[in-house]
């Protein structure tokens, strides 16, 4: 698939959803962000509700809710690479009026930076003594899900997937999975 | 097993490790042993495993020599020099560790020197399943290696670990019988030249015990006769293939029907070199291996090579080829195979392995690493470790 097109898609996407809306600071969000689910880092974030409708299921109703979610994350593989994601997920958020649990389906364009270890120097204790670092950015859509629970009025935790292409002119595209786990903390009255 | 699999477990036993520092018992510093031993020790085979073990008596002042079958030390660690503007192990090859293990092999606090070392993470990584080529990068997220960059693995021994003994290293001299049953150990070679010595240091490859081409006596207890047969070294083979131009991915992983347990695996040998020769790598083991060593000659394993190559990446094989190295581990007389471990339930089964004869013949190998089997560092430990047994004994 063309790149150009997808980035253009999304970025004319979560742009036109901005400039419509009037975004609402609703939550923020800390967590445990890990790139594969096994290399470790943390991630911040802020989630605006754009547009919020109910709509009736059986007895009850169901809100829907349209969320802008920018983000910045960071992770570290030891002696393997360094990384940062900076994105932002336009998303929506299924939740029944009677029940504590949502869920979050969202798509997200964002930059993917990765700080690379081309080679090291080991002395012979075993000790690295230099490191060759190399930088390497790339684009990153993505396609995400959340299960979320709130726990209180202004208290909830999620878990998150995240699976995107890193792309890139300089060399070919890969797939990468990220895995997130934290607290949502409310920000309205 | 896969090495995929082999280095998922690899993962696992790291996780063990941190949480049981006592599992590395051979590797702490207040495990030095009090050496209650004196007397000579020959030490059959001279790879990691029997390097090591040389290397470790040398640092007590022990008494020993080491009887290595074929015409140079390494065993299956061995370089490939003038081939491209890099040298190149045509052996064991990657690092399935953390480069700290090199500080707990040389063990001394002095020495001085230095190793460049690749973390080695493909950027690109597929799957060729006979007919279509298939991306999964995913999988380099979990993936992840060492290589050396500017050296090799037999450089690493033949620099920080041999020197301190090359008078002691006596080549072309397979033993054929070891026999334990006397007060003295004495060990015969295929001329009929018989050495004696106190105690003996078994690090031959597994395939060497499992195809009797030594004569033990007394033989192995059951146990160890059973442990040998059921540990596994399967058929191994690496072929390396100069090119004009980059053509290929960084790792290719052949998957095809019959070879799914099995492994072949093309990959970038110039991976992160920063060279400008261009070389393709071959690495298969088990089926993946046997259906090239089991050809007649070199010649005839090149085309299938080749065919398999120009199949995968639409002619350009041929079209790109300089030059080519084969290096059948399998034809090797004094090798015959690739990597080896204990199998299934293989902690057990290294116990057995490990089994010594009268307290006089002792083994050593990268079988017989409970933590790092399979691998170079995992056979230099364990003939650490079995050094250390020696010394340990009257």
């Amino acid at each position: 698939m063309n790149k150009n097109r997808i980035f253009t898609t999304f970025f004319l996407v979560l742009l036109a959803a901005f400039a419509q809306a009037q975004p609402e600071l609703n939550k923020a969000s800390i967590g445990y962000f890990s790139h594969g689910g096994i290399h470790p880092g943390g991630k911040i974030g802020a989630e605006y509700v754009l547009s919020e409708k109910m709509k009736p299921v059986s007895e009850v109703e169901r809100k829907i809710s349209l969320l802008m979610n920018p983000q910045i994350g960071g992770f570290i593989r030891e002696n393997f690479y360094t990384g940062i994601l900076v994105n932002n997920e336009l998303g929506l958020q299924r939740q029944r009026t009677d029940r504590k649990r949502y869920s979050i389906y969202s798509i997200g364009l964002g930059y993917l930076h990765f700080v690379e270890v081309v080679d090291y120097t080991v002395n012979l204790q075993g000790e690295i003594t230099n490191k060759t670092r190399e930088n390497r950015p790339y684009f990153f859509p993505s396609v995400n899900y959340a299960l979320g629970r709130d726990i209180g009025e202004r208290f909830g935790i999620y878990g998150k997937l995240t699976y995107g292409m890193r792309m890139t002119s300089a060399r070919e595209n890969a797939t990468q999975l990220f895995v997130e786990f934290g607290m949502k903390l409310g920000l309205n009255n | 097993m896969t090495r995929e699999e082999f280095v998922k477990q690899c993962a696992k036993m790291g996780i063990g490790i941190s949480l049981f520092p006592g599992l590395l018992a051979s590797c702490s510093e207040e495990e030095t042993p009090v050496v209650a031993f004196s007397g000579k020790v020959l030490i059959i085979g001279a790879g990691s495993a029997g390097l090591m073990a040389a290397y470790t008596l040398q640092k007590f002042g022990i008494d020993f020599e080491i009887l290595e079958a074929s015409d140079r030390y390494g065993g299956r660690v061995r370089i490939l020099e003038n081939f491209a503007d890099f040298p190149i192990d045509i052996g064991a090859e990657w690092l399935h560790t953390s480069p700290s293990v090199f500080g707990e092999l040389i063990d001394d606090e002095s020495a001085t020197g230095e190793i460049d070392m690749i973390p080695y993470k493909a950027d690109t990584m597929y799957r060729w399943n006979g007919d279509q080529l298939r991306r999964f990068n995913i999988v380099s997220t979990y993936y992840g290696e060492y290589k050396f960059k500017t050296s090799t693995w037999f450089q690493f021994f033949d620099q920080f670990i041999a020197p301190k003994f090359l008078d002691k290293i006596r080549l072309k001299t397979p033993v054929v019988g070891i026999d334990a049953s006397g007060d003295q150990v004495v060990v015969e070679d295929d001329q009929n030249n018989t050495h004696v010595a106190d105690r003996v240091i078994v690090t031959v490859p597994l395939t060497i015990l499992k195809n009797n081409f030594i004569n033990f006596r007394p033989s192995f207890s059951r146990p160890k006769q059973a442990a040998i047969d059921k540990s596994i070294m399967p058929a191994g083979i690496k072929v390396f293939i100069k090119f004009k131009e980059k053509f290929y991915h960084d790792i290719v992983q052949v998957s095809v029907d019959g070879l799914r347990d099995s492994e072949r695996i093309y990959y970038d040998a110039a991976f992160r070199k920063g060279r400008q020769d261009h070389v393709l790598g071959l690495f298969a083991a088990g089926e993946g291996a046997r259906e090239l060593t089991d050809l007649e000659d070199d010649n005839v394993i090149i085309e299938a090579v080749l065919d398999e190559l120009d199949q995968i990446f639409d002619g350009k094989a041929r079209q790109h080829y300089i030059k080519h190295v084969v290096q059948n581990w399998s034809a090797e007389p004094f090798i015959q195979g690739s990597y080896s471990f204990g199998g299934e339930n293989y902690e057990d089964t290294i116990d057995f392995l490990l089994e010594p004869i009268n307290d006089k013949v002792f083994f050593a190998g990268e079988a017989m690493n409970k933590d790092y089997w399979a691998t170079v560092h995992g056979a230099g430990l364990s003939g650490i470790e079995t050094a250390k047994e020696v010394l340990r004994r009257p």
